[in-house]
């Protein structure tokens, strides 16, 4: 079951991916090619394109002229009625291949040596998309009739010619492809003017007087037409501003490009889908495999160039115009659509992470129950010291409503409605905070009022300056509180408040900078929060990276030489344990596996570690064991506090072991003698006075340790309890023998075998003593001796410790009682503990002088 | 003629309670307030067994039996009395002249009893006595 509904899962995961990937990646281009490639069909591009054309082939250099145009000057026209079998005669001599007579004349001759081509006006056949000849045309003989016809402009420039007319049956040549003698495969195609092409142009009467030698013209085409036809009438890419080419010069072009093989096509139909479809799927694979919005503008631009190039190529050498225009909007309309397409995704995105953030938030923090919010400012301004505050919402009607009151209610508040509103817009507008003394006149005291709404949330905040001790620090206080809730407000309505229009339409930048300021304003409070745990802490990964640790990590880090940024968990477990690298790793994955706790002991870190005696507690949440987001909690626990309180009841615990033993014995020897019959009366009285007197001193000696046993283990820090003084006096000079001996010195110590009980807080009296016999030691000439005695009096402890070569007592003095300020070190020490032993109805003294020695008196009360 | 008994012992309620319950077996005893005096006790008076308790001001017990040892004068055989001791006799004890150990707090009755048996058997032995000096 659980595996269908995984895989199920699965395949929902996969359908999304697929539909993510045929939506975002795909789809988008090729929508767009087809977009395109429909304009194109449409002629949107056409002029454009046309334009393209022009450009390119204006400028091409041109080819040896194949056509020469003979104008039917008015010389020629006086010859008579064979001048035209003249002409014909004549360009024939002249080696003419073809004589094409642009407009027919009843003078032509019926026959001539070289083929003849008229050109004759054709007209459309009504209702008809077919055409037909004007006029007889059986009167010109052998004489081939083709139609006088151009193509129609491009918006106004005539680039284009048809090779043919649909006629009635058979098509009807157009004149230009009939007198060059090609038909260009497709009806019509495209005519390069190039500047640079000459087109020679004679007079007919020239040809006919014999002005021109033979074999002139040969391998030309001759078009003879009238002056009328010589006449700027087109507007051809030569001028395209102005009709200012003749018909005679264009069709010239035509027959020279089509006997030169230099006229182009538009590319088909079915090439520009292709072209575009296949452009467009190159696009949608580059911008799959990269960033469109990095490059959305090196794409486009180069991808023009690029085109330009190819369009340019392709035209030229192959006579082929490609949709340029639509080609070079390719590129840079799809990376728009893949831009905006990655930036809604992100957009998406974006929001849903910045909506997991701040629930994440919301969840933990007060901002949850937004409306307790206003109760949140009340108490904190009570805190502050701000004697009344009342938190008004302006609600859309325009009605004033009480949020949140303390010591004030909404009948405070007299002033002119008007006024009033007035005084509300002002303050939202400024976000300041003004005074509001004629808004509650009744209040006594500074009245403000200030501006701690949100989006549709009209609140604004009524209360007085602050009455404290510290109203400079309470003002402040009440300012930062102010702030601080009308920035929660703010986020809280811009990324929780979906419903409303005006959010809607908010930019998903501004929701998710609040929600950023959101999680990093929390996650700063936790930081610091955090950081004033003594407990050291650190946060591992799931992956075992460190994620975030406390100042007291950071220093425990410091101390065991460790870095915090690239030290893993087990990296810093094999530091700060004894463990070897098989049990961390087994640790490790049994805390990952299964969630659970540990505790270990931790490695004494060195010399500065000697008190602190930690434990480290490496834990994995099991609420959190199998979520992705599981982290590994490392804490260092000082132990020192519970240790010393173990220490402490330990010590009470054989202190009231060995005074109750010792009482209990006389008590069972008084018991004894009391019934024994050979003691008299006044004896037996004597003993029971004894037996009292022991029983009252045992519940005294209990009664001394009672609050210690009873106490908080947090209020036992620094008690004083019976201790036994020879431990402390031999672990203070185990822990001053390294420097003796450094030095060459010796400790002559002299203390009881067995000790009793004397009342002192171990730590301290031994980190005293530590200090004392360091700073003896370090006075001491080497071969020299400390003198350490520890005696035991009734009721008394006395430590003395005596030697070195002495310091002055007015030096000695100033050392130890300015221990705050400037001294260091050792004297800080029995400074730190002469101010401490008084608590334990304890006192130190010291002597010296000068090449005589110096020592230190330490006087402790002994209990038993 | 009755045997007499030293008890060294801080507590002066135990050590008079003490003293009375051994006087009235019949003992001679004498009482010393801690190791200091229970030493000069010794030298100027001859005991058959001394009761010693070991946590005291000045001289604790276990300086007492050092001193004691070291002393050349006379070696009665020395009983502890101690709620700060395990009762287990070891050769260090006996070398000090330790015979017995009793932890408080004890039966009178068989404090008498151990007293008694102590008294009986004497002082340690010559070569528990040089391993003592020897410490």
């Amino acid at each position: 079951m659980h595996k269908r509904a995984r895989a199920k899962a699965h395949a929902g995961i996969r359908k999304r991916a697929i539909r993510r990937e045929l939506l975002g990646n795909w789809l988008g281009p090729l929508l767009v090619a087809v977009a395109l490639a429909a304009a194109h069909m449409l002629g949107i591009f056409a002029q454009t394109d046309g334009r393209f054309f022009d450009e390119v082939t204006v400028n091409q250099s041109g080819i040896a002229p194949n056509v020469v145009v003979i104008e039917r000057d008015a010389e020629f026209e006086a010859l008579g009625d064979a001048r035209f079998t003249a002409l014909n005669a004549s360009l024939s001599t002249l080696g003419a291949e073809r004589i094409g007579y642009l407009g027919a004349d009843n003078l032509l001759p019926a026959s001539s040596e070289i083929p003849v081509v008229i050109g004759v006006p054709a007209k459309p056949l009504p209702a008809n998309q077919r055409w037909e000849l004007r006029g007889d045309t059986s009167v010109f003989g052998s004489a081939r009739i083709a139609a006088r016809s151009l193509a129609p402009s491009q918006y106004g420039i005539n680039r284009t010619q048809t090779a043919a007319l649909p006629g009635r049956d058979t098509p009807i040549p157009v004149f230009d492809a009939a007198l060059a003698d090609r038909y260009p495969a497709d009806g019509e195609f495209l005519v390069p003017t190039p500047r640079r092409q000459s087109i020679p142009v004679l007079k007919a009467s020239q040809l006919t007087s014999g002005q021109i030698q033979a074999g002139e013209l040969n391998g030309l085409v001759a078009m003879v037409v009238d002056p009328q036809a010589l006449r700027g009438t087109l507007a051809t890419p030569l001028n395209p501003s102005s009709s200012a080419t003749s018909e005679a010069v264009f069709r010239a072009h035509v027959v020279n490009a089509l006997r030169g093989g230099q006229f182009g096509y538009e590319a088909h139909v079915w090439q520009v889908w292709v072209l575009l479809l296949a452009f467009a799927a190159l696009l949608a694979v580059l911008y799959r495999e990269t960033d469109p919005k990095r490059l959305a503008v090196l794409i486009p631009v180069s991808f023009s160039l690029m085109i330009l190039a190819a369009c340019w190529a392709v035209l030229v050498f192959t006579g082929k115009l490609l949709p340029v225009s639509a080609l070079l909007l390719a590129p840079w309309i799809i990376t728009f659509q893949r831009v905006v397409e990655r930036e809604t995704s992100q957009d998406r995105r974006l929001e849903r992470t910045a909506s997991r953030a701040v629930q994440t938030s919301f969840d933990r923090s007060a901002l949850r129950e937004g409306a307790r919010l206003p109760k949140f400012l009340g108490s904190a301004a009570e805190y502050a010291g701000v004697e009344r505050s009342l938190l008004v919402q302006l609600t859309p009607s325009g009605e004033l409503e009480a949020v949140a009151a303390n010591n004030a209610t909404l009948d405070d508040i007299r002033i002119d409605r008007k006024r009033l509103n007035r005084i509300l817009k002002d303050v939202r507008e400024s976000l300041g905070v003004r005074n509001a003394a004629e808004i509650v006149p009744g209040w006594s005291g500074d009245a403000r009022i200030g501006w701690v709404g949100a989006g549709d949330q009209q609140l604004f905040w009524l209360h007085t300056r602050p009455v404290t001790a510290t109203p400079g620090k309470s003002a402040h206080l009440v300012r930062a509180i102010a702030t601080s809730f009308r920035e929660l407000f703010r986020w809280r309505a811009d990324l929780n408040a979906r419903g409303s229009r005006e959010h809607r339409n908010q930019p998903i930048d501004d929701r998710v900078a609040s929600a950023i300021a959101l999680v990093a304003n929390e996650s700063e409070q936790v930081r610091r929060g955090f950081d004033t745990i003594d407990t050291a802490v650190i946060i591992f990964h799931l992956i075992g990276s460190p994620l975030h640790a406390n100042e007291a990590m950071h220093s425990l880090y410091e101390e065991a030489g460790l870095n915090l940024f690239d030290t893993s968990l087990s990296e810093a477990l094999l530091a700060l344990t004894e463990l070897g690298p098989n049990r961390v790793q087994a640790l490790i994955e049994d805390l990952m596996l299964n969630g659970s706790e540990m505790r270990l002991p931790m490695r004494n870190l060195g010399e500065t570690d000697r008190q602190s005696e930690r434990m480290l507690r490496i834990a994995a949440p099991a609420r959190n064991a199998h979520g992705a987001n599981r982290v590994l909690v490392l804490e260092a626990i000082d132990m020192r506090d519970a240790n010393r309180a173990a220490d402490l009841r330990k010590a009470v615990a054989k202190f009231i072991d060995l005074q109750l033993r010792n009482d209990f014995e006389a008590i069972l020897l008084g018991s004894q003698l009391a019934c024994d019959k050979r003691l008299g009366s006044d004896q037996v009285r004597e003993v029971a006075s004894r037996i009292s007197d022991t029983a009252r001193r045992a519940t005294g000696r209990l009664d001394e340790v009672a609050s210690l046993v009873r106490s908080e283990t947090s209020d036992l820090t620094e008690a004083c309890y019976p201790v036994d003084a020879t431990a402390i006096i031999r672990d203070a000079i185990a822990r001053a023998a390294g420097l003796a001996e450094e030095l060459g010195v010796t400790i002559d110590a002299d203390h009881p075998g067995v000790s009793g009980f004397t009342l002192a807080e171990p730590v301290a009296l031994t980190e005293m003593l530590v200090a004392m016999l360091r700073v003896v030691i370090a006075d001491t000439p080497h071969g020299g001796s400390v003198k350490l005695k520890l005696e035991e009096l009734q009721g008394r402890t006395h430590i003395r410790i005596s030697g070195g070569f002495g310091i002055g007592f007015d030096r000695l003095l100033w050392l130890i009682a300015n221990y705050e300020d400037g001294a260091v070190g050792e004297y800080r020490m029995i400074g730190e503990g002469m101010a401490k032993v008084t608590s334990w109805s304890a006192s130190v003294s010291y002597w010296g002088s000068q090449s005589n020695g110096f020592g230190f008196n330490v006087d402790l009360r002994g209990v038993g | 003629m009755s045997a007499h008994i030293l008890v060294i012992d801080d507590d002066p309620i135990l050590a008079g309670l003490l003293q009375l319950t051994l006087e009235l077996e019949g003992y001679d005893v004498t009482v010393a307030n801690d190791g200091a005096a229970g030493l000069e006790q010794t030298k100027s008076t001859k005991f058959d067994i001394i009761l010693l308790d070991l946590v005291m001001p000045k001289v604790d017990g276990i300086k007492f039996l050092r001193l004691l040892a070291k002393g050349g004068f006379s070696r009665p055989p020395v009983m502890i009395v101690s709620s700060a001791i395990e009762e287990k006799l070891t050769d260090q004890h006996r070398a000090l002249g330790v015979v017995d150990i009793a932890r408080k707090p004890i039966e009178p009755a068989e404090l008498v009893q151990r007293t008694k048996r102590a008294i009986a058997n004497g002082p340690t032995s010559p070569a528990a006595a040089t391993l003592a000096e020897q410490s």
